[in-house]
């Protein structure tokens, strides 16, 4: 299981990640979404035992990741920014990374290159950035780890390697009881491949839950009144992007469904729509304060 | 799932990534040592008379090494220092790092994985171009176990050095976020030592009376403080905490590794046995204590390092702190010295040095205002420590400065002179020994100078003798041998009146009395056999106060004469300049050699000092001892030449000569006796001659302490002795040099009577250039009270 229990990481006065608690149970693989800089790499690196948090713990199976590095030999981290050593082809990586982790297996690696339609005696360096992207990924699986680190896995993949990855991540994940991180941008990616997400928005996750259950407490409403509507008729409602025309309110809410329907039916609309969000709806919803008005720009 | 277990653990297997990732370097460094060992010329010299060097002499390739050694050195930091920054380079790479501390591996393991592949490659570095070296020896000059002293020492002190490098390399890199700053802060703390040695040498050279370093910043000599001896100033005395010098210094800088550590390679010549102790290996052996010691801090930063500091700079507030702090105390020192003259000046300005160098710094850095206020509270800490540093020689060290041996503790003196030209007691550098002074009577005067000098001391502004004065004036430099072993040194600026008298008392003294009788009695091969004894035995003749540098000290009494061989010719020369052509030891055989400096000795014993070195009786010629010119011309016959203005300058400048004046009775009595004392005549006409005052000329030239300029060798006559004839009329031509111009016969006759060929200037003196009938002409000095 891999654990972030109240990690807090500071560069300097600058705070990346504050008091960051989830789990990553055994077999589960877990999406980490947020804009850029929300902090999922600094998160990613402290978990790996790279970084060491100002506060809490990064635990892998239950041992501090940054001091114990014996439980670093079945974790792989794949960072975002790829190192392969200079000159070395895909063989002499295999070997480096053999030397390291004591499950590395040729054969898996043999296996998956070949799954990929990778050349193992051609200079890594010398691939594409989705072809090292792949070459990373054969390594992080030939090793066997019991936890995987993924930041940004999936960017340069073409789309028939990303399902191919995806379908790997989840047979390896449901047949060896790993546990697998995966940061990205890429939500609908999320969506498929993860069981479990979570939403850091700048220092702190905002939403912790499972997938399926992330639309559960966001709804978005189209309500048409009798006469003309006044915001102030929605207090008490958290709202979003609220936007009212004559007899018709639409918004977007997050909370108690239930006593929020109430609240609405106690408005006696005429009508409501109801609809459940997508998690790149929740994203949008729980980014609003960080966007800008783009009209405003250039005026 | 099937897994093979991998046999490599991953601790070997960092190991071995260690050893293959860093050997590309120490082979490209071990081919650059073997080829600056090797060098070609030298090794086609050795080859080509490989069997003059097997018998009976021996020499070793590396001896060669003596010519090369900055170069060694720089070699030798320089593999170290990329060494280190390569080994640890992983930890200033975002992408490297994020590999290998999310390894199964403790970062003490990746520290010392990395530490043994690179030291390891140092001393194979090292190792396999001194092996080649070795082979090649046997090869052409055959086996001798004698070799393998110096081999094995200078194997260990190459690594040595290699190994400072890397240490210091590895601690920089650590604290560093990238390349760039491990390369910068590898430089400041291979530099700190040299830095805060130079400053107090700087600090203590300006504001201690007494302190045998002249801070040479204000006097125009460059920016330097200069050190007298190899034996005083800070940064010889600690030269042993410095990674440039340690080795040079030593533990005993008398021994023969004093000065140069490879020097003892050199004496490996002639197959004389080396006898390198443990003396000389104990700079070696806290060196490497002090490297473990870097090595060991940077196992601990490693430890406590984050990880996102690579790629940033100036992260690390020790190594920052540190590099820019020592920045500012060079910036405290070098103004707080610029500006010594000025006290209170110059600790305004250093303070603000101090503050403007750490602000620039620090900003440029962090580019955070905030971030450099934050930084702000050890300043007043470091600058307090420099303030009370400053104290110590303001306030006169403790008596430092006034300290005087007693007289019965003492067991010899050597002293010295600073000056550009060869005035007085001196050798043929600066801070060359003269002495020992050993006679109860000769340490009394020297002690009594010295007592002069404490109660004159503080009416100094400037140690070092400044061209803007008006007075003459030198720097003394004097080094107490005691009875127990240790000995004084101290250095004052001396000058005037007190300069003059202490140089007719040093020349009036047992010693310079005694030096002279030996060396001109000596006979030359006797003298000759001696010297080269000193090299033959690999004796340094260089260091100071190494007694057998006696001799070499008494070979320049009176000043003039600096070499044996000189001695072993003579010509004359009249005043107008006319000289003897040929050998004149063609007629004076040994015998009468010895009896002509017989009598010059005895007249001298009997005038003293003052009446030789400033004349008042009237000077008839010179007699030039000068071996180099001459001694192949065997001409039957003494001619007369006429110098052109070249030849005049040699004889102001170089040659060895002794001035005749009339009361110098013996001298004058054996040269009429041989008939000589005609060459001293000439019946050339003077026609006229321009007079120019000393200080005038002095403005003239733009310089206004003549003494600095005008020594009897100084160039500064130069303008005036040029062929006059080209100018067509002499006259304009000597009043376009502001002069006077005479022509009476009279009065130029007494001019020429009166002047001395040789002659310690005085501001109120005066050149006067004189001019023949045959449109020749000389300059000769004329002191004011002989001035017609």
């Amino acid at each position: 299981m891999i654990e972030s229990k109240n990690i807090t990481k500071r560069y300097g006065d600058f705070t990346a990640v504050e008091d960051v608690s989830f789990r990553v149970e055994p077999g589960s693989i877990y999406g980490l979404i947020g804009y850029n800089g929300a902090g999922k790499t600094t998160l990613l690196k402290t978990l790996a035992g790279i970084y060491r948090p100002e506060e809490g713990t990064a635990m892998l199976g239950g041992e501090d990741s940054f001091n114990s590095n014996k439980v670093r030999d079945r974790l792989f981290f794949v960072p975002d920014d790829l190192y392969f050593l200079p000159g070395a082809t895909m063989r002499g990586m295999a070997k480096f990374y053999e030397g390291y982790y004591p499950r590395f297996s040729m054969k898996t690696f043999e296996k998956l290159s070949s799954f990929f339609g990778l050349d193992t005696k051609k200079r890594v360096r010398a691939f594409s950035k989705g072809m090292q992207r792949q070459a990373e990924l054969v390594f992080a699986l030939a090793s066997h780890p019991k936890y995987i680190l993924l930041d940004e896995a999936f960017d340069g993949l073409d789309p028939a390697k990303r399902i191919s990855v995806k379908k790997l991540f989840i047979e390896y994940a449901a047949e060896s009881g790993c546990s697998i991180l995966i940061s990205s941008h890429n939500l609908p990616e999320i969506a498929e491949l993860c069981d479990h997400v979570g939403i850091i928005n700048g220092k702190s996750l905002i939403v912790n839950t499972s997938v399926d259950d992330v639309s559960r407490d966001y709804r978005k409403y189209r309500i048409l009144f009798n006469g003309e509507v006044d915001k102030l008729l929605f207090e008490g409602i958290a709202y979003k992007q609220m936007s009212i025309e004559n007899q018709l309110a639409v918004f977007t809410a997050r909370g108690d469904i239930k006593e929020i329907n109430g609240r609405i039916a106690a408005m006696q609309p005429v009508s409501v729509d109801e609809v459940m969000l997508s998690l790149e709806e929740v994203f949008m919803y729980e980014m609003e304060d960080k966007e800008h008005d783009i009209s405003e720009i250039f005026n | 799932m099937i897994f093979r277990k991998s046999l490599t653990k991953p601790l070997l297997k960092d190991l071995k990534h260690s050893f293959r990732s860093g050997a590309a370097l120490p082979a490209l460094f071990s081919l650059m040592i073997l080829f600056l060992i090797n060098n070609y010329q030298s090794l086609k010299s050795y080859m080509q008379q490989a069997e003059e060097y097997r018998t009976p002499g021996y020499r070793y390739f590396f001896s060669d090494l003596i010519y090369s050694q900055g170069i060694l050195v720089v070699l030798l930091f320089a593999f170290g220092v990329l060494m280190g920054v390569s080994a640890f380079n992983f930890v200033n790479s975002k992408k490297m790092s994020n590999v290998f501390f999310s390894f199964n591996i403790k970062r003490k393991d990746l520290f010392v994985n990395r530490c043994i592949a690179s030291v390891s490659y140092l001393f194979l570095g090292v190792l396999l171009p001194m092996l080649a070296v070795l082979l090649i020896n046997n090869h052409y000059l055959g086996f001798e176990g004698v070799i393998l002293v110096p081999w094995f020492y200078l194997v260990v002190a190459m690594f040595s050095y290699a190994l400072i490098g890397f240490s210091v390399a590895v601690l920089a890199a650590i604290c560093a976020g990238s390349i760039f700053e491990s390369a910068l802060y590898s430089l400041i703390f291979l530099f700190s030592p040299t830095i805060l040695l130079y400053g107090a040498d700087l600090l203590l050279g300006t504001f201690l009376q007494g302190f045998p370093v002249i801070n040479s910043v204000s006097s125009g000599m460059g920016y330097a403080p200069r050190i007298i001896s190899t034996e005083v100033g800070i940064q010889n005395q600690l030269g042993f905490l410095n990674p440039f010098t340690f080795l040079d210094t030593g533990a005993d800088s008398g021994s023969y590794m004093g000065g140069s550590w490879l020097t003892a390679l050199a004496k490996a010549n002639k197959g004389t046995a080396i006898d390198v102790g443990i003396t000389q290996y104990w700079p070696i052996f806290l060196w490497f204590g002090i490297s473990a010691l870097f090595l060991f801090t940077a196992a601990k930063t490693l430890n406590a390092r984050k990880a996102e500091n690579a790629g940033s700079f100036g992260k690390n507030r020790a190594a920052r702190g540190y590099s820019v702090t020592i920045l500012s105390i060079f910036a405290f020192c070098f103004m707080a010295s610029k500006f010594g003259q000025q006290r209170v000046l110059a600790i305004a300005l250093s303070v603000l040095a101090f503050f403007a160098v750490y602000f620039i710094l620090e900003f440029a850095i962090l580019r955070s205002f905030r971030e450099v206020k934050s930084g702000l509270i050890k300043l007043p800490i470091v600058l307090g420590v420099l303030l009370c540093v400053l104290a110590i020689p303001f306030t006169g060290a403790f008596g430092y400065g006034k300290k005087l041996p007693d007289a019965k503790d003492v067991d010899k003196i050597y002293i010295s002179h600073l000056s550009q030209n060869n005035l007085f007691f001196e050798g043929a550098e600066y801070g060359t020994a003269y002495g020992p002074f050993t006679s109860q009577s000769d340490i009394a005067m020297l002690l009594d100078l010295h007592k002069t000098l404490i109660e004159q001391s503080s009416a100094f502004d400037s140690k070092f003798p400044s061209e803007d004065s008006d007075e003459r004036q030198t720097g003394y430099y004097v080094q107490y041998r005691l009875k127990d072993g240790t000995s004084i040194n101290r250095y004052y600026p001396i000058e005037g009146e007190t300069l003059q008298n202490a140089v007719i008392k040093v020349a009036d003294s047992e010693y310079t009395k005694q030096s002279l009788k030996e060396y001109f009695l000596m006979p030359y091969e006797e003298l000759q056999t001696k010297i080269n004894g000193f090299y033959e035995n690999g004796k340094d003749p260089y260091s100071l106060g190494a007694e057998e540098y006696n001799i070499f000290s008494r070979l320049n009494a009176y000043s003039q004469f600096s070499s044996p061989e000189s001695l072993s010719n003579l010509y004359l020369i009249a005043k107008n300049g006319r000289q003897t052509g040929g050998a004149l030891s063609q007629y004076l055989d040994d015998a009468g050699m010895n009896a002509l400096k017989q009598c010059i000795l005895n007249d001298y014993a009997r005038l003293g000092a003052q009446r030789v070195l400033f004349p008042q009786d009237r000077v008839l010629g010179a007699i030039v001892f000068n071996g180099y010119f001459y001694s192949q011309q065997r001409s039957q016959e003494i001619t007369i030449t006429h110098p052109d203005y070249s030849s005049a300058i040699d004889f102001m400048y170089s040659s060895r000569a002794v001035q005749v004046t009339e009361d110098m009775s013996e001298t004058v009595a054996f040269l009429r006796e041989k008939d000589l004392l005609k060459y001293f005549d000439s019946d050339l006409k003077i026609v006229g001659a321009g007079i120019v005052q000393v200080a005038n000329l002095a403005d003239e030239m733009q310089r206004k302490n003549y003494a600095w300029y005008f020594g009897k060798e100084s160039s500064m006559f130069a303008p005036i002795f040029y062929d006059i004839s080209q100018y067509g009329d002499w006259q304009e031509h000597l009043k376009g040099m502001g002069m006077e111009i005479k022509t009476n016969g009279e009065e130029t006759a007494r001019l020429f009577s009166n002047a001395d060929m040789t002659a310690y200037p005085q501001p109120d003196g005066y050149v006067v250039q004189f001019v023949f009938s045959d449109n020749s002409t000389i300059a000769l000095y004329v002191p004011p009270e002989k001035m017609p």
